[in-house]
């Protein structure tokens, strides 16, 4: 046994998969949390580092300053608190949320492409958010659209489980190729309602179809919050099927898995999120796609080290990307699914080429 | 008590019973057994063998393991008693070997339960005794046909499992493989029912037989019982001389190729 003891390189990567983990975590986490404190003080308005930290401070009860003595603005108190700090905060829930789903999405369907926005949920919430725009308006408040969104996703994520489940059993391909179906056809009828309405609104469709977090504000952050964490917590729990699931559909069946119900389940799961995701931030692309195998990178396979890692990667990319759309061409909010897809597709390339 | 039995089994894929593809298959498996199911390409193997790991679910008949029916337990307690090797290997996600073996531990775990000390000792037995611990951290798709499938008979013993299931566990292995792989089985001591393609390393194996033809159990018995040239020409439809192994005394099977025009 100890004859080829002599292991290659890809094996050595491989042994320290386990041990590297809490490490590799608590790097990212420090990452993550250096990433919000840099990224609320960067924007087209400049507050500087030491006052933006300043204002949080301030705001989280941590520092008692004399109020009439502070270094800042009130203006600038509105911009750190009132709008940049929420929205790095929603940029790192929905990069988190988002990775979360892709990784978890292409461990349900076994296909290495599978991302959030694939099996139908977002085209369900840009056909719900394209009627609010084209036609009604926002007849219950400003919180109309993401409701709208919302209603559209769990419509659409219905139609792909009526569809893809046969005899109660449901099967990755058949998952997936309904995913894709009801994502063209109700992608379809959204881009026809948007063709003959108002034309005028056409612009605030693709804005909004292009994902940006230009929405946080502090009322709107609890109930992402909340869906990230539950379902952080279910899928890392699951982890353990989710790897047994790697090994085929009959050798999962062996090992006890109940395939269809864990697929149904994580489906769900993944639906409800990136409903909640996509009817908050619009369709931000790539994010759910890349990050996985970003992290498998480091971290190999097991899902229950994958998903962490996927999370805290995602949310490390979104507050970054989100910090150059807001920058690049300041005071203009670039969309932050634009900066998403040209990272992620340049990233590609260049993994392609040459790793 | 026998370790696996299927009474009387009807099984179809879809529930409109007209075209059985399993007929009243009765089989069972006693502690300590090597049992082998032979028969033509088609003739239900693989899907009796799925009856007895909750993938396919009877029209009629019961699946028992250990005297327990399989389908009045919970959905992984078979995982518990019975583990499976198929002609089925792990996506390729970049997992480890190890990671695959790893698998076999989940139906002793219950959700968000980690791996114990204990866990981490069974699964490098396992390795260990199929000879793969050495490459553990190597990617899965690295290895020879050989290794996957030792792999994977890993994994199954990492399941600690009181029946192995195999589906023609020496497919797309060469000769000494075969062998090995059998040999090792063997000295294992789980009891074991395994589909096999090669009758002769099924008369060498084996304690006893099953036959399948079209979904029904056409013999069962030794080899010695079983595998006689009238039955290789029903069932099989080739003609061959069956005589003795000259070392091991089990039968021993010598296809006729000659066409039989030819012959005569
Ligand atoms: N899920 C299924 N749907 C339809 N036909 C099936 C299914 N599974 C098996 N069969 C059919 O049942 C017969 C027996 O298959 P199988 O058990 O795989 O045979 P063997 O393993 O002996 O070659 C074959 O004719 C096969 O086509
Ligand atoms: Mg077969």
């Amino acid at each position: 046994m100890s004859a080829s003891r002599s292991a290659i390189l890809p094996a050595d990567a491989a042994r320290s998969r386990r041990d590297a983990f809490p490490l590799i975590i608590a790097t990212l986490l420090a990452a993550l949390l250096v990433s919000i404190l840099i990224a609320v003080g960067l924007g087209p308005v400049p507050v500087s580092l030491a006052n933006s930290w300043g204002i949080l401070l301030h705001h989280l009860g941590l520092a008692h300053a004399d109020s009439a003595n502070l270094g800042w603005s009130p203006g600038q108190d509105v911009i750190v608190w009132q709008l940049r700090f929420p929205r790095v905060l929603l940029g790192g829930l929905v990069g988190a949320g988002l990775a979360l789903v892709g990784a978890s999405l292409q461990a349900v369907t076994l296909n290495k492409l599978a991302d959030p926005h694939l099996l139908g949920v977002s085209s369900g919430a840009t056909f719900g958010a394209i009627a609010v725009i084209v036609f009604t308006g926002n007849v219950v408040g400003s919180l109309t659209l993401p409701l709208a969104a919302f209603a559209g996703a769990l419509a659409s994520m219905a139609i792909v489980m009526t569809v893809a489940l046969r005899q109660r059993r449901l099967n990755a391909d058949r998952l997936l190729l309904a995913g894709v179906a009801v994502s063209f056809f109700v992608m379809a009828m959204a881009n026809l309602m948007l063709y003959l309405g108002d034309h005028r609104s056409a612009s605030s469709v693709v804005f909004w179809m292009l994902g940006g977090l230009g929405l946080a504000r502090w009322n709107l952050l609890p109930i992402p919050a909340l869906v990230l964490l539950i379902g952080f917590v279910v899928l890392v729990g699951l982890g353990r099927s989710l790897n047994a699931l790697m090994a085929g559909e009959q050798t999962a069946t062996a090992l006890g898995i109940r395939v269809s119900a864990l697929r149904l389940t994580v489906f769900v799961i993944a639906s409800l999120m990136t409903g909640v995701m996509v009817a908050i931030s619009g369709s931000i692309g790539f994010v759910g796609l890349m990050i996985p195998h970003i992290a498998r990178q480091f971290v190999g396979t097991d899902h229950r080290r994958l998903l962490p890692a996927s999370g805290l990667i995602g949310a490390i990319f979104l507050i970054w990307v989100d910090v150059a759309a807001r920058s690049l061409i300041a005071p203009e909010d670039i969309p932050v699914g634009v900066g998403t897809a040209a990272i992620g597709g340049g990233f590609f390339i260049w993994l392609m080429r040459y790793r | 008590m026998s370790s696996l039995s299927l009474d009387r089994v009807d099984w179809a894929p879809h529930a409109a019973p007209t075209d059985l593809i399993l007929k009243q298959v009765s089989l069972a498996v006693h502690p300590g057994e090597f049992v082998g199911v032979i028969g033509p390409n088609g003739s239900g193997k693989t899907s009796s063998l799925c009856c007895a790991f909750r993938y396919h679910r009877p029209l009629a008949g019961t699946v028992s393991l250990a005297a327990q029916d399989i389908w009045q337990q919970p959905g992984h307690w078979h995982a518990r008693h019975a583990a499976v090797v198929l002609q089925e290997f792990p996506e390729d996600f970049g997992l480890s070997v190890r990671e695959v073996v790893d698998m076999g531990r989940t139906p002793h775990k219950s959700l968000f339960q980690g791996d114990s000390a204990e866990d981490i000792a069974i699964v490098s037995q396992a390795l260990e005794q199929v000879g793969l611990l050495s490459r553990q951290h190597h990617p899965f798709e690295t290895l020879s046909g050989g290794e996957k499938q030792r792999a994977l008979l890993a994994r199954a013993l990492a399941q600690q499992p009181s029946l192995l299931i195999l589906d023609e566990p020496t497919n797309h292995l060469d000769l000494r493989h075969q062998l090995e792989l059998l040999r090792l089985v063997r000295r294992l001591g789980i009891s074991t029912v395994a589909t096999l393609h090669d009758l002769n390393l099924a008369a060498a194996f084996c304690d006893r037989l099953y036959v399948l033809q079209r979904g029904r159990i056409v013999a069962d018995g030794s080899p010695a019982e079983v595998l006689t040239a009238d039955l290789l020409d029903r069932v099989f439809g080739v003609r061959a001389l069956v005589d003795a192994h000259p070392i091991a005394g089990h039968p021993r099977i010598t296809l006729i190729t000659q066409e039989q025009d030819h012959e005569a």
